[in-house]
């Protein structure tokens, strides 16, 4: 676990460097990729819930420093990412292909949602239809296909069987 | 049944064995830790943001929040400085894919500002016969600021329209300064709305929160530039009564006035009238100005630090 945690918090450090120097000002259409997002959601699946909230803590952390923005309310939303994708990982999602796929655009909208409604709580002037119609759609295809390569490159970081118990137990009979 | 299947697994008619989730006990305990961690963040994060919203610009957090800027600044320019040649690549290639209709209207853009060149500016108080004694307000042509170049080290989500650069309360920035482009003349880009150790962040004339009080150098007709978010594409000259007169093409510039707690002093280029129009059920004008720099690129600012007490209200 705690090695796993080590991995995860480097991950997104880097993917933090990654999203500030490449993929921020690299606008297609009117939305760019959100490697952060991408990298909280995949770790989370790989590894799960706890590790995921860690990671997306973290994260939100890392950018609202070096934005000066808000400090917490980054952090409270990849918080809740992490954990979202990390349990779907530890229950339902387990190896399903499409898995990451459908976590990275699920939370991809409602990190915008959530966003936009953080903003609108603490008063920052801001554009609902740009953030949830213009510059959505682009950034949820971005993420998708940048989910491909993360998602290969992770599950090389962080092997399945370190990370869930491969001892199996008959199922016993009640009464 | 098959030879590796039990008898036991067999009666529950399960086709696969599961994986060991332990006895009630652990997965309970399991569970309770997985809960207390997230909500233990989520509690961080909430008592984080209420604190630091509530706080002065100069309280703890922000001071940490500062210094660590800082520590992280050497790692976001050096990704910068590794990444601006592909980055560069792809505006070079991205600028030839629109240099053709770029280039005509840059044409039209300067026979336009020539024909315009022959009105002279007013050149401010002129008549002070009697006066012996003139406080004038600081003035960006008259050199009462001193010029700060800083890089671009982040750009923020574009709905926020506004960018962190690399020069903070270290070097002298302070809050509501002043920031134009690098160009001759430098442009108006925006003001300084908040100021870290190293680095500062600089909110944008097209952010909604931003608002500019500007000056129509052709008819001398002034009103207050707000921002229009991303999705508009250009600027609202907003508090133009319907009788001033103002025209597409006119040159603005800023009015030498405090506005949104800031002082811009007069004369710094913002933009051109795109268009001038008019309804009977608004009171002003509606005039969209197309700003001169490009705000959608930016990798370099000029923050003009005062060299004098900045104008401020009674």
């Amino acid at each position: 676990m705690t090695v796993a945690v080590l991995k995860a918090l480097g991950a997104v450090f880097v993917a933090v460097l990654l999203e500030l120097a490449v993929f921020a000002p690299l606008q297609i259409g009117s939305g760019s990729a959100d490697i952060v997002l991408v990298t909280v959601a995949v770790v989370a699946l790989l590894t799960g819930s706890i590790v995921g909230a860690i990671a997306g803590f973290w994260a939100g952390l890392l950018l609202d420093t070096v934005s000066l923005g808000t400090l917490g309310l980054t952090s409270l939303l990849l918080t809740l990412v992490g954990y979202w994708c990390g349990r779907y990982g530890e229950t339902t999602a387990r190896d399903r292909a499409h898995a990451p796929f459908l976590a990275v655009a699920v939370v991809t909208v409602l990190a915008a949602a959530g966003n936009l409604l953080l903003q609108f709580t603490i008063g920052e002037p801001t554009s609902a239809r740009w953030m949830l119609f213009d510059s959505l759609w682009p950034q949820l295809i971005l993420n998708v296909i940048l989910t491909l390569p993360l998602y290969a490159l992770f599950r090389w970081m962080f092997p399945r069987r370190t990370l869930i118990p491969a001892v199996t137990r008959e199922v016993e009979l009640l009464g | 049944m098959p030879r590796h299947r039990s008898v036991r697994l067999a009666t529950t008619g399960a086709t696969t064995q599961r994986t060991a989730s332990g006895t009630f006990g652990s997965r309970s305990n399991g569970t309770l830790g997985r809960r207390a961690v997230v909500v233990a963040l989520v509690l961080v994060s909430l008592v984080l943001a209420t604190a630091y919203f509530r706080e002065a610009d100069s309280g703890p957090l922000h001071s940490a929040q500062g210094t660590a800027a800082g520590v992280l600044e050497p790692f976001q320019i050096g990704a910068e400085r590794v990444v601006r040649p592909f980055r560069d690549a792809w505006g070079w290639f991205d600028g030839l894919r629109t240099a053709r209709s770029e280039n005509t209207a840059l044409k039209r853009k300067i026979a336009d500002l020539e024909r315009r060149a022959a009105v002279a500016p007013p050149t401010g108080p002129a008549a002070l016969g009697g006066v012996t004694a003139y406080s004038r307000a600081p003035s960006y042509v008259k050199g009462d600021y001193t010029l700060l170049k800083a890089d671009v080290i982040e750009d923020l989500p574009s709905y926020q329209q506004q960018v962190v650069v690399s020069a903070g309360r270290g070097d002298g920035v302070k809050r509501y300064d002043p920031v134009v482009s690098p160009t001759k003349p430098g442009q108006l880009l925006g003001h300084v709305s908040k100021v870290g150790r190293t680095t500062s962040l600089v909110t944008l004339i097209s952010d909604r929160s931003s608002a500019v009080a500007v000056y129509d150098v052709a008819h001398g007709t002034k009103g207050i530039l707000r921002g229009a978010g991303p999705d508009a594409g250009s600027l609202i000259m907003d508090q133009v009564s319907k009788q001033d007169v103002i025209a597409a093409g006119d040159v603005i510039t800023t009015a030498g006035r405090i506005s949104g707690g800031s002082f811009y002093p007069s004369w710094i280029p913002v933009g051109q009238v795109e268009s001038v129009s008019q309804s009977d059920t608004e009171p002003f004008k509606l005039v969209r100005i197309t700003p001169f720099a490009d705000l959608g690129s930016i990798d370099q600012v000029v923050i003009l630090l005062r060299k004098g007490p900045v104008p401020s209200l009674p």
